[in-house]
């Protein structure tokens, strides 16, 4: 194996990991922030995969297709996020609550 | 960074995760540009650390009630730790999250020797294209379309949450503490300047170094909010025509280019041959325009209470 491919299985094994935990966050999660935070780091670990294997491509400059759709896909995230957490805002002004489960095990006040 | 994230998931307190989310943004940037991703590096410093956490701290803020004492925020949650690890739901989800990894993992694992990427036959048009920066050939003329339909997602989001904040409830909030805090005013007021500056500069080396304009756009963004913190020309940032019209001004550039091409017998977004760099340019100050002021608006949208008319004429400051 040469060096470039382990580091591409290093990273690309952190992606999968960070993928995987935040998964089970997100499912785990009760409050809406924290699930937001999750997805976001759930993209992060998309992204990381994406171009730990555009590291792949042979000679010395990475793939730039996928950089480019990370790029395009950090801002796309961005933008969900800024509208989920204006849209949480609106649900606690509204009810008083951050998360979207039964009244029993509703978040904090 | 796999441990970052993991304790970001399961901190006790909702401040500690989104602290620590910011954390695992820097890490990430450190980790694109050991991967020979500087332009994303740039933008996930930007965005995906600053920009993002500053949205969450505030919304955090919005939520947990007023200042950190009232320590609703800082107590531990409720319904917040996960299940124990005996129970069933615990280990189906586990078994499920652990199959989801193992098989992305195959995926990778599995992948071809030999990369032949997605990108052959584009890169050799890169090669010879007058834009040097492969990832901007890519943003903006290969792929000109993903990028157009992006600022279209981009002002969506903008306008739902501009529209969320008109129809939100009117009621009388602390402003952020910021308010009034003279050091900040003076950074602000140096810092604005150089920063919109670094951003032209980032938008000019896209199309030959990194850079580009995400990165700009980020930084014009940041500025943005800079000021709003600092409070200094919040009649400018308001909700006005102005903002309306550099809200969108990327993707009426994009319209209007796409339009024109129309025009030529030439399919849509595709550049008329030698005015491939100029229109290359003038898009990406385009966007980086509309980007910027989206960021800012977004922070904005969010942050500060609709109740920005009538303070306004309070809040002009002295020209400096």
């Amino acid at each position: 194996m040469t060096d470039q491919e382990i580091t591409v299985l290093i990273y690309a094994a952190a992606a999968i990991l960070v993928f995987g935990a935040t998964v089970y966050g997100f499912l785990v999660a009760r409050h809406l922030i924290r699930r937001i935070v999750c997805l976001n780091m759930m993209g992060a670990g998309v992204f990381l995969l994406l171009v730990a294997v555009a590291r792949r491509a042979p000679g010395p400059d990475p793939d730039p297709v996928p950089h480019a759709m990370v790029l395009t896909g950090i801002v796309v995230a961005l933008s969900a996020t800024a509208f989920a957490l204006v849209v949480l805002r609106r649900l606690y002004d509204a009810t008083g609550r951050t998360s979207l489960t039964g009244d029993d095990d509703a978040g904090p006040r | 960074m796999a441990l970052v994230a993991w304790r970001a998931i399961f901190a006790e307190t909702l401040f500690k995760c989104v602290v620590l989310f910011i954390a695992f943004g820097l890490l990430m940037s450190l980790a694109w540009v050991r991967l020979d991703a500087p332009d994303i590096a740039l933008a996930e410093a930007a965005i995906g650390a600053g920009i993002t956490g500053a949205l969450m701290l505030d919304a955090l803020g919005h939520v947990a009630g007023e200042p950190a004492d009232r320590s609703a925020g800082d107590m531990p949650l409720p319904g917040e730790a996960p299940p124990p690890a005996g129970e069933p739901l615990a280990l189906v989800l586990l078994a499920g999250v652990g199959g989801l990894m193992g098989l992305l993992g195959l995926a990778v694992w599995g992948l071809p020797e030999v990369y032949r990427g997605v990108a052959e036959p584009a890169l050799a048009e890169v090669a010879d294209h007058p834009v040097a920066n492969a990832a901007t050939v890519v943003l903006l003329d290969l792929r000109a379309y993903d990028t157009f339909l992006e600022m279209a997602v981009f002002l969506v989001a903008a306008l739902g949450a501009l529209i969320l904040k008109a129809r939100a409830i009117r009621e009388p909030r602390a402003i952020p503490p910021a308010h009034g805090s003279e050091m900040l005013h003076a950074v602000a007021v140096w810092l604005a300047p150089l920063m919109v500056l670094v951003a032209g500069y980032l938008l000019w080396a896209g199309t030959a170094r990194s850079g580009g304009a995400f990165p700009a756009g980020a930084m014009l963004g940041a500025a943005g909010v800079l000021l709003f913190l600092a409070q200094i020309g919040r009649g400018q940032i308001a909700d006005t025509r102005v903002m309306r019209l550099l809200l969108s001004i990327g993707v009426a550039t994009f319209l209007v280019a796409g339009a024109a091409a129309f025009l030529s017998d030439r399919a849509f977004l595709e550049h008329a041959p030698g005015t491939a760099y100029a229109m290359i340019v003038l898009i990406e100050a385009m966007i980086t325009i509309s980007i910027g002021v989206t960021l800012a608006l977004l922070y904005g949208a969010s942050a500060l209470d609709p109740r920005t008319p009538e303070a306004e004429p309070t809040e002009e400051r002295a020209p400096s």
